[in-house]
Parts: structure tokens; sequence; C-alpha cells
């Protein structure tokens, strides 16, 4: 279940909430416990099993791993329950993968391949592993006791506002808002504005963008409906001018962000609803000055994640700085490998180790002294060149995209004039980069942050109100295709 | 004690209530707005203006553990709920206003019209066909449709000449579209993709092989064509995709008129009333309906009429068969078509029947019969349909006149048989049916159906030769429905002459009387036994189908 379906915002999310409210406040758990199983079930009901069950098995080695006084045992358990969920990250996310690039190395060696059945990705498995991690780690560090009860830690690994794609949260984080949070009238009304914020930043923003964008980089479509869906991927990518491949790659740089964005902010917007307070994912990215700064404000909990249980375990800056250099780019290596199960992931993931690298070294000097708007700009373009690896599987299909937009032939409003997608990549561009000034990021703090009169509920909640009932006409008229009469 | 800890508590609640009033409001607020979808479907309260256009239900799925394991129940159910959830139809005329406000354009990736010059409206697949690549959607290059549209005219010359010694005339009627006869507002063409390959336009091909094979044809988009700058009435609307609803009232003149010309006979005439300016409404503005907006289009203006028929006691009411796309409905709604034809069903696109305010599916009825019993049966699609190929009819009509059902059901059966022995082909037809809310078994018929019509010849040799001999049971058993209704006439005769002889009864009597039998039933087999005996003899002959020959001559009076 997605947050931006009917099923989850006219069925499962009122439901849910009459039932939260309405029960007593002990018994509350119970009830997030329950809706997330469902949650989970109705999206990948073949692995809920396995999710609960992993689940209940670290539930207990952790306990077991804090009893015991032998170290070694304590560090064995700790291991073990680090391999079982990592371990099931690996197969489900990394089988084909591997079995993939097996056979590749066979065939080229004059070998047989080898057969294996296609493993379907288990949803939300990337982020809720890492949650697991966390919790062992913290625990086994002494950062947070053990929970005491199961169904809180089965609550805290299954949360249905985080479940599927993050925030990643430590559990040094959560703890105690699970055992007891409050929730006023305030949290709730704002909850009810964030998730709206992020319905809006999903429905009318990312996916009209990304119509465009799939448009052209998606699968060929044989319907004359839409011209651009009907060649092969090649030749649309070849036949793109420079201003198209560039407004496609601008295109996808805020259809991701907005996307993901937009998802966070609806995870956090639900978790205020109910008195938890998540921490924050995004961070105006693309008004950073540099590449590092860009991941302090992208997907902030996977890169705290990364800086707590894998950069500093390698050693970090400890270790002198050729050290550090290698440790930064395994990293983002193995962040670009953690979003997806392809080459082009770890491409991505690679060039923007090198250029934290490169930061370090003397980039962030030059990006200091160039002032601030050049600086933004230049890693704008820099992240978004870098986006392409992240869109496109083909290696030589991105490099053709690239390419294409340094060709240097610029037309004038291609896309058949799509005023929509340009008005919306206005829009997006303005989200993007308004905190620049003063203005927006007191507006952002105002609304994010602050807590409002009596009269400015009453404002924001009327805007609210408008865009969520908006954002479901919108998602529903988006997919209304009627024919005259029936045809056959 | 009691009253002092409820004074407290009320106290406290009051306090808290007065000071998060406002907030109370608006949380209750918000549980009432996520609410209210689920309380509008439940009670429909509030009636809202339905959307116009179809679309394809999709079932509410019965919850099993299988189809909730798979995932199919969940995907059914968020389909199901797309479809029906309360204030759907003011949603998306919302959103779709404010699309069209904003951009004049409808929802992304709905595809269903087009934007020409002048605010004039048209099916994407029209746009297409006037720049002759529509044929894309049917084959890999124009090589490949040229030789898919001559075998089906070759199809068409078998049925109308294998019909025409049973009194069934067959013919094509070419209907006009709005891209050939109103080009100047089409939009540029934006798909150059083909630009470099030979291009082939159904209609234009047909027209010249339809021509060269001698099949019968009506070109009514041609008419169309040399009517267009003297015809003081609009041939075709704006914001329509179909002929004018005024125009359709001369084509179904000028079709009865080629129908008395093929047939040599005479048929009641269609008197068109004086006509009146009205804004545009049922298929004049077809295609603006499935925009579904709030307000409505600024719309031009369309002529109406009433259409009657012409009382002629001496004219021929002949079966009309109709296999054709949606153009015949401006013609069937408008016309009473019961005081031209004796029956005129309407198979749509030769799927389902329509047929006094009845409909059924073409695969219950028993198609050879359907063939047999028509005077008339009319090919009638626009050009955009053509690449159709008829949608099978000529197919399934060809094998059902010349193989038993017998013979058809084997070969389907052994069909059947193949796909579900093939495992991986089960796995993709299960994809599919699923993907198309069908059951597996109609998935499985229609993967049967699809192999059949793909390579007819194949499968049923017969429909090789360029004039099929052999010939179905059923129609021999057509034909001696009324070879029985001649005995049965004869033989009530004989019983009448025996009745009134008085010898010739009492002979009856006695045989009844003789072999244990009712005196009815003696009478009977007696008369039967002359029957039989004249016809052995040469006394008697079975005429052939009267109906048959009747459109031969002009002014028969019945059929």
């Amino acid at each position: 279940m997605v947050f931006s379906s009917n099923i989850f915002l006219l069925y499962f999310m009122p439901a849910f909430f009459l039932v939260y409210f309405l029960t007593p406040r002990k018994a509350r758990n119970y009830v997030l416990l329950l809706a997330s199983l469902i949650f989970y079930a109705w999206g990948a009901p073949e692995f809920i099993i396995q999710l609960v069950a992993s689940t209940v098995a670290n539930f207990f080695l952790v306990r077991w791993m804090c009893k015991t006084d032998k170290k070694g045992l304590k560090k064995l358990l700790c291991a073990l329950s680090i391999i079982i969920p990592l371990g099931l990250l690996i197969f489900y996310k990394y089988g084909n993968f591997t079995m993939e690039n097996l056979n590749a190395i066979l065939g080229l060696t004059g070998h047989a391949p080898l057969t294996w059945k296609r493993i379907m990705l288990p949803i939300g498995i990337s982020f809720f592993s890492f949650q697991s991690v966390t919790y062992t780690l913290d625990t086994y560090r002494g950062v947070n006791k053990p929970m005491e009860k199961l169904t809180d830690f089965v609550l805290y690994i299954t949360m249905f506002p985080q479940l599927i794609a993050g925030p990643i949260i430590r559990y040094c984080d959560v703890a105690d808002q699970i055992r007891n949070r409050e929730s006023t009238m305030d949290d709730r009304l704002h909850g009810f504005y964030r998730f709206v914020i992020g319905l809006c930043k999903k429905i009318l923003i990312a996916d009209v963008i990304g119509a465009q964008v799939d448009a052209v980089l998606g699968p060929a479509n044989f319907s004359l409906l839409e011209a651009w869906q009907v060649s092969d991927i090649f030749t649309r990518v070849a036949e793109l001018d420079s201003t198209s491949a560039w407004i496609v790659s601008l295109a996808y740089t805020f259809q991701i962000y907005f996307d993901f964005a937009g998802y966070s902010d609806m995870a956090i917007g639900l978790g205020r609803i109910m008195g938890f307070k998540f921490p924050e994912n995004f961070d105006n990215p693309y008004t950073s000055r540099s590449i590092t700064e860009f991941w302090r404000r992208w997907h902030q909990t996977l890169g705290a994640f990364i800086m707590n249980y894998l950069y500093i375990p390698l050693g970090g800056n400890r270790r002198g700085k050729g050290r550090m250099y290698f440790n930064l780019w395994v990293c983002f290596l193995l962040s670009g490998l953690w979003h997806g199960a392809s080459w082009n992931f770890v491409i991505w993931g690679a060039l923007h180790g090198l250029f934290i690298c490169a930061d370090k070294l003397f980039l962030g000097n030059v990006m200091k002294k160039i002032g601030k708007l050049p600086s933004v700009i230049l890693t704008f373009l820099l992240v978004n060149i870098i986006w392409v690896f992240f869109r496109i599987e083909d290696f030589s299909l991105a490099w053709l995209l690239i390419k294409r937009m340094f060709a240097f032939d610029f037309a004038l409003l291609p896309f058949s004039g799509n005023v929509q997608l340009y008005v919306t990549m206005i829009v997006a561009a303005f989200f993007s980069f308004f905190t620049l000034t003063k203005l927006g990021q007191n507006v952002q703090e105002k609304v994010y942050f602050s807590s409002f009169t009596n009269g400015q509920h009453i404002f924001v909640w009327l805007v609210a109100a408008f865009a969520l009932v908006f954002c479901v006409a919108a998602l529903n008229a988006s997919d209304f295709s009627p024919f005259i009469y029936f045809r056959f | 004690m009691m009253r002092i800890v409820f004074r407290i508590f009320a106290d406290s609640m009051n306090h808290f209530i007065m000071k998060n009033l406002v907030k109370v409001i608006l949380f209750t607020l918000t549980g009432l707005l996520l609410f209210a979808s689920m309380f509008q479907k439940a009670t429909h309260v509030w009636d809202f203006k339905k959307l116009n256009g179809v679309e394809v239900p999709i079932p509410q799925p019965s919850l099993t553990f299988q189809n909730c394991r798979d995932g199919s129940f969940q995907e059914r159910t968020e389909g199901y709920l797309k479809q029906n959830f309360g204030f759907r139809e003011p949603l998306v005329r919302l959103y779709n206003q404010y699309l069209w406000d904003c951009y004049q354009k409808t929802p992304v990736g709905a595809g269903i019209l087009t934007f020409g010059k002048d605010g004039w409206l048209y099916e994407p697949w029209v746009v297409a066909d006037y720049y002759q690549i529509q044929f894309r959607n049917y084959a890999y290059d124009s090589a490949q449709m040229a030789s898919m549209l001559t075998e089906e005219a070759h199809r068409v010359l078998q049925l109308q000449q294998l019909l025409e010694p049973y009194g069934t005339r067959l013919f094509v009627c070419q209907v006009p579209a709005k891209d050939l006869i109103c080009p100047e507002h089409l939009p540029e063409n934006q798909d150059k993709r083909f630009d470099d390959e030979p291009k082939i336009s159904a209609r234009f091909f047909n027209e010249e092989k339809y021509t060269q094979l001698g099949v019968n044809h009506l070109n009514l988009e041609q008419w169309f064509l040399q009517m267009k700058d003297t015809a003081d009435f609009p041939l075709f609307p704006k914001t329509g995709t179909h002929w004018s609803y005024y125009a359709s009232l001369f084509a179904a003149d000028t079709l009865i008129r080629y129908m008395e010309h093929l047939g040599d006979i005479n048929m009641k005439n269609i008197v068109i009333g004086p006509r009146t300016l009205d804004k545009a409404h049922n298929s004049d503005d077809d295609l603006e309906s499935l925009l579904n907006l709030i307000r409505p289009l600024p719309n031009s203006q369309y002529y109406y009429a009433d259409a009657s028929i012409e009382e002629d006691t001496a004219a021929v009411m002949p079966k009309l068969i109709t296999v054709g796309d949606s153009f015949w409905w401006s013609i069937s709604n408008q016309i009473p078509m019961n005081s031209i034809f004796s029956s005129s069903p309407y198979w749509y696109y030769n799927s389902t029947i329509y047929f006094d305010d009845n409909y059924s599916s073409v695969n219950e009825v028993n198609l050879a019969e359907q063939l047999l019993s028509a005077d008339f049966i009319m090919l009638f699609y626009s050009a955009t349909q053509q690449y159709k190929l008829n949608n099978d009819f000529t197919k399934d009509a060809l094998i059902a006149l010349c193989y038993d059902p017998e013979e058809i059901a084997s070969v389907r059966t052994t069909l059947e048989q193949i796909i579900r022995s093939d495992s991986s082909w089960m796995e993709k037809l299960k994809d599919k049916a699923a993907s198309q809310y069908k059951t597996l078994d109609e998935t499985v018929n229609n993967e049967v159906k699809w192999l059949i019509n793909n390579n007819p010849g194949k499968y049923f040799p017969a429909l090789n030769d360029s004039l099929p001999t052999k010939r179905s049971r059923c129609v021999d058993a057509y034909f001696n429905i009324d070879s029985l209704t001649f005995i049965e006439q004869e033989v009530e005769k004989v019983i009448q002459q025996i009745k009134g002889d008085e010898k010739q009864m009492q002979d009856i009597n006695q045989k009844a009387l003789k072999y244990g039998k009712t005196f009815e039933q003696a009478l009977y087999d007696d008369a039967l036994w002359v029957v039989n005996y004249k016809l052995e003899q040469g006394i008697l002959q079975i005429p052939s189908r009267s109906r048959k020959n009747s459109c031969h001559g002009k002014n028969q009076s019945k059929i």
C-alpha cells in the first residue's frame, strides 16, 4: 500500500485514525501494530511472515545479548542479530544481481549459465533492515536499553508511516516515544498539514514531471497516442536536442526530490498526528554549495546511518587522510548499491564519493571562493548530471543523454509546448531554491516548525483541506480514460 | 466525593475544550473530511451527474486465501475502488476543469482525444489515419498491412459469393471519418517516425480492392467528400467524432437506395422532417463529453430533424444485419428501423448484438442460421476501424457456413488442449487474465479464437478454396426446416381429404384397431405415408426456400 493511493487515503487512513483515537492510550500501540501489519501485508502478503519472524528472532537475540556477561557470546549474538536482517536484505535485493553478474562471467569464460528463479524484492526491506541493525548496535553499544515488550519492538520495525520508504529511524531516536508519547491538538493538525504537503509534492509535482520523464526514458509503448513513447529508447534519446535533454534530466532531478521528500513529509506528518517526532530527512538539498553539503541535506537519515554504522566503524578520519578518502568512497559506493541492485547505482554512488573526496581535497575551497549563488548552481548542475546515472540503468544510454545535453543544439520550447510540464518545473524550482532567501527560510520555518495562532490554523487548514481534495482529484482523474462507446 | 471528582473532570475538560476549541473543531473536520468519501459511497446523499464515456468495469473481487497470497485480491480491490469511491464524479471533473482551464489539455495519459485547429477535437487514431500511420498499430509495415487487407477483401468476396445463392446479399459500406472530410482543422503530424517508410491507408486500399474484386460496396466517404462544398449543413461536428446527427439521416436514405438497387426491390422511404437549430447534443458533442468538465465548452449549433417512414404497402421489409462500428448508432437511434426492416440486429464490432432494446453476445447465436435468415448483411466500418478486418466476422462466418459445429468444436478443443498442456503458455495467460480482470478460462478461449483467426485456413482448409464448396450441415438443416414445414402442410391436406371420404375413414379406423394406435395417430401415419410416396414418385417436389428468391424481383409483397 502506498500513501498516494485511494485505498490508503480514502479507506485505510480514516479507518485507522478513527480506531486509533477511540482506543485508550495504553492500547494504541497495539492498534498501530495491527494496522502496520495489515498495511505491509496488503502489498507483500508473502513476505509478512518472514518480516515478523526475523523481527521476533532479533528481539530475543538482542535480549539474550544484553543479559549475557560473556563477551564472546555477546559479540556472536550481536553479529547474528545483524546478519539476519542484512542477510535477508542481501538475499532479496542482491540475489538476482549476483546471479546475473555470475552468469555474465560464466558466459565470458565459455561456461553454461546457471538457472535460477527470479526473486521478488519485498517492499521496504532496505529501510526496515537498517532499522533492525540500529537497534542491535545501539543496544550493544549501550546507547539504549533493549525493548521490554516484543510488541513494541515489532512496532518499531514495522510502523507503517516509515515502513516503506523511511525515514530510517534510529532506535535511540524513537525508543522513548514508542513507550510514551503525547499527541496534542497542535501535533495532530500540524501532522495533517505536513502529510498534505507531502501528498502535494508527490502527486502535483513529482508525478506530473515524472510522466514526461517516463515518456522519454520509459519503455517503448506501441501506441500512437503519445508520439514520444513509441520509438526505441535509444532512438528517442539520440533524437533529443540539447534543450530537451536538459529538460529531461532536470525534470528527473526535480521528480526524484519531490517524490522522495514528499513521501518523507507524509511519513513525518502521519507520525506527528500520533505524537511521534520522526527525524527530518531532507533540508533543501538543492541549495547546497557542495556535494558534501548536499549529503548533509539529502536523505539525512541514511547519511546519519552510514556515518554512525559504516564510516565510523571503518575508521572514519582517525586513520590518516588516505584511509579517510577510501572510507568515504567505500561508504558512497555502498550507499549507491543500497539504492538499487544495479551497476548504474554503483556508478552514481562512486561519483558522489569521488566528488566528496574532491571537496575535501580542493573543490570545497573553490566553491567557497566563487560565492554562494555560483556554487549552488554548480553543485545543482553536478547533482543533476549524476542523477542521470541513477535514472538510467544502461550506462551507454546514460552517457548518450549526457552527450545530448552537451551537444549545444538548443531548440525553443520542445515537447510540443507542454505548458503543464514547464509550469510544474518552475514551481518545483521555486520550492527547491526558495530557502536561499531569508524570506524563504522564514516561511519554511513558520510552516514546518512553528506554532500557529487559531486564525492561522483556520487558514492553513482550509488550504490543506482543499489541497487534499485536489490531490485525490488529480490521483483519480489522471487514470480515467473513458471511450465514447465500448470498443472491441 | 464522586461529585467533586466529576466536577474537577468537567472543569478540566471544559478548560481544555475552550482553550483548544478551534483546534478541536478543525481536527473533527479533518476526520469528517477523511470519512466523507466513504459516507457518500455508502449513502449516496448527494447525486452527481455521471461521468461521460465508458470504461471497462473492474469487478469487486471476492477474497480467497490464494488471491490474497498472490496479491491479485489487493490489486483488483484497488482497481475496483478507483472506479467506485464517493465523490468520484465531481473530483474527476474538478481536475479535468483545472487542466482544461490552465493548460487546454485532458488528463495525462488519457489519450482519448487530440486538439485540432480552431478548437476542433479529433480522436488520436483518426488523426493518425489521416497521416497514414494508423496501420502501424496493426502491422509491422505497409506490406504486411496490404497483405492483411487483401486477404480480408478476398474473404469478403468469398462470403458474398457463398451467401448469394441463398438469397443473402452481403455488401460493404465505407463510412466517412472526420479526418478525410474535415482535414483543414487537423493538427500537424507530430509523429515523424515513419516519414521515410511506405505508408498505407485502409480506406483507399479497400476501395481499390473491392472495385477490383467485384465486392458489393457503397463508399459513403466519397459521397460526403463530394457534397462537402455544397451541403448547407455541417457533415461533421466540431466537438464530435461521428458524422453529424443530421448528416447521418441522408446517409441512411442513401443506404436504403443502395439496398433497393442491390436486391432489386422496393423499400420504404425515409421522410426527413423540417430541421431546427439547436446546441450540440447526442453524438454531435461526444468528444467534448469525454472531457468531463464542470463547465461545458462554448458550443456550435447544429441541425436536428425528425425522421419518419413513408407508408408503402407494396414495399419490401427485408432483414438487415449490420456488422459495424459506432457510426450506426446515429442512424439506428433516429430512424424507426422496425418500419423499414423486418428485423435489423446490430452486431456491434462483431461482439454484442443489439436488437429490439435487447442485446446478446455473438457467441450465443447460431451464426449460420443468422446469416442465412438475413436478406442483407452490411459490413459498416469507418476508415480507422477498417484495419480491424471486420473484427473477424468474415472468418467466423465462413467457418460457420463451411464446417459442422462438431468439427469447429473439435478444432477448438484440440487447440485448447495444446495451450493447457504448455505450462509457460498458461503462465502468460494467467498474467494476461489478471491484468485484464478476466477468468483464466475466458482468456484461454480468447487465445484459441486468436489462434484460429490468425490463420483460419490452417485449421479449416476449406477456406483456402477460392469459393469453398464444403457446407456445414447447419446450412442444410436451415433449409430442411422449410422442407418439414412443406411436408407438414401436405400431410394436413391429405388428412383433410381422408376426413372428407367416409370409406377411407373406416379403413383408418380398422388400421388403428389392428395396430393398437389411436385414431389420430393412424390418420397421421397414413397421410404421411401418402405424402412420402408422392415425394418418392416425383408427384410432389419440395420447393426451394420461398424467401430466398424474393429479393430478385421488384415489388415482392412479402419476405
